[in-house]
């Protein structure tokens, strides 16, 4: 028997079709893409843009109604609701929130803002391929349909035919605090650092930070700078295999530690693939190192 | 008025054609993805696109080779991301495993599990080099990696497989 049948036979049989459910979520789809292609070259796109802004100011403030925070256990967050109604056909995206690609930030009906961070993202982004610009909006946001919570990085940027962007997952594995999730998914948005994936003994023994466990780890003294040291380590995010692990350069100093979220597979995956093991990664990154890329 | 027409043109030849190719693309997305859940997920964004799309490829020779690239590039999308990309959807996915119809249930078993080892990239060149049959220099342009970084993933992957399945003494 070859690859090919192994491989065939390996595979389990599929999921059975639901084509009315497949054929909603086209026209959802369809539907959004429309709305937004209709308002960008409306002819009277002034008007309809001057209304935007008038909706979107009035929309987009929030209303405190701060007694449901305890209800959904999150003591001290401060519990916000967002309005419902007709605007939220225009969301661009199939997370609980997020915004619309005229920059309205929406919350699915049904669920609510319980913890908000604003402007999250003071770097630039990925807008479109290789084009990197800091977007012109962005939130963080904890909201609950009363059962479960997820956590919501969203921007927006008016590049181009306006451009969305949205992180999603729930809050019931990995990082212990909206703050932490943020600072992660912002380090990786933006090839940033973080200290929140792992920290450093005084022993320089690294330890995985809210949820991540460290499977393999190395001095690497030859990407020391003054005043640093720097290591690799090779770790697992939650919830998923050692097979997805990441390699991320580790660099700490004396009274103020980065750690610098480089590894695999965000950094140049589809170029030059991304190492996954330490040495490959010690290899790949030396020379980005040299040339002072990595602070 | 035209919104509706267009919908209702669309909408017959797509759904033969999703009827048809659904089992076979599910597939595609199961491998690159190793798991039933994830499978769904991708599958239904890539099924998405592709409705988006139809008019425009509805007359292609081969409109699996579209929803292929779809699958793969949000495939690499995903696995940017640290946690699991989180999807609404209207309904709760069917987890039920349907029955195996070969019977091999061991060496599936096995081999399913060894590919759900390999790196992500690994297990995308091995997929697409030896089960869809995709060239080297096909693989590359779908992964956008150099044909070389293709042959290197392609060959550790298959030797992973092969050190993981040792004990099977199924050959490769």
């Amino acid at each position: 028997m070859n690859l090919h049948q192994l491989i065939d036979e390996s595979l389990e049989q599929p999921t059975p079709l639901r084509l009315d459910e497949q054929l909603r979520a086209g026209r959802r789809t369809l539907r959004r893409r429309r709305v937004s292609s209709v308002l960008g070259a409306s002819a009277t796109a002034a008007a309809v843009v001057a209304l935007a802004v008038t909706t979107h100011s009035a929309a987009d403030k929030i209303a405190l109604t701060t007694p449901q925070a305890a209800s959904h256990g999150a003591g001290d967050k401060t519990a916000l609701t967002t309005p419902r109604g007709p605007s939220h056909s225009g969301f661009a995206g199939q997370e609980v929130a997020g915004y619309d690609l005229n920059g309205k930030l929406v919350v699915r009906p049904g669920w609510q803002v319980v913890e908000r961070i604003e402007r999250p993202i003071t770097a630039p982004v990925e807008v479109n391929g290789t084009v990197r610009r800091l977007p012109d909006r962005s939130t963080a946001l904890a909201v609950t349909d009363g059962t479960t919570t997820q956590w919501v990085l969203a921007w927006w940027s008016n590049y181009q035919s306006n451009v969305t962007g949205t992180y999603a997952k729930p809050d019931d594995i990995g990082p212990t605090s909206l703050r932490d999730y943020v600072d992660i998914e912002v380090a990786l948005a933006t090839d940033g650092s973080t200290d929140a994936v792992v920290s450093v003994s005084g022993s320089d023994v690294m330890t995985g930070r809210n949820g991540v466990e460290v499977i393999d780890q190395r001095a690497t003294p030859e990407l020391d700078r003054a005043g640093t040291t720097t290591a690799v380590a090779k770790v697992t995010f939650p919830g998923t295999s050692p097979s997805n692990g990441w390699v991320l350069l580790v660099r700490s100093s004396q009274g103020v530690r980065t750690y610098p979220v480089i590894g695999y597979p965000v950094v140049n995956s589809k170029t030059d693939n991304g190492p996954d093991t330490v040495d490959g990664f010690v290899h790949w990154v030396a020379p980005h190192v040299t040339e002072g890329r990595y602070p | 008025m035209s919104v509706w027409t267009r919908r209702r043109d669309r909408e017959p030849d797509y759904s033969e054609y999703v009827v048809a190719r659904h089992a076979h693309l599910w597939r595609i997305a199961y491998a690159l993805t190793g798991s039933r859940d994830r499978a769904d997920d991708l599958l239904q964004v890539a099924l998405e696109k592709l409705y988006i799309a139809w008019p425009r490829i509805r007359d292609y020779d081969h409109p699996d080779a579209y929803v292929r690239r779809i699958l793969v590039s949000t495939n690499i999308d995903n696995s940017r991301r640290p946690w699991r990309h989180e999807v609404v959807t209207d309904s709760v996915h069917d987890d039920r495993t349907s029955p195996d119809p070969t019977g091999s249930v061991d060496i599936r078993d096995q081999l399913a599990a060894a590919l759900r080892q390999l790196p992500p990239m690994q297990r995308r060149c091995v997929v697409l080099r030896h089960w869809l049959d995709l060239s080297v220099a096909q693989t590359a342009s779908e992964l956008g990696i150099s044909e070389g970084t293709v042959k290197a993933h392609t060959s550790r992957g298959v030797a992973s497989l092969q050190r993981l399945l040792s004990h099977t003494g199924e050959p490769l």
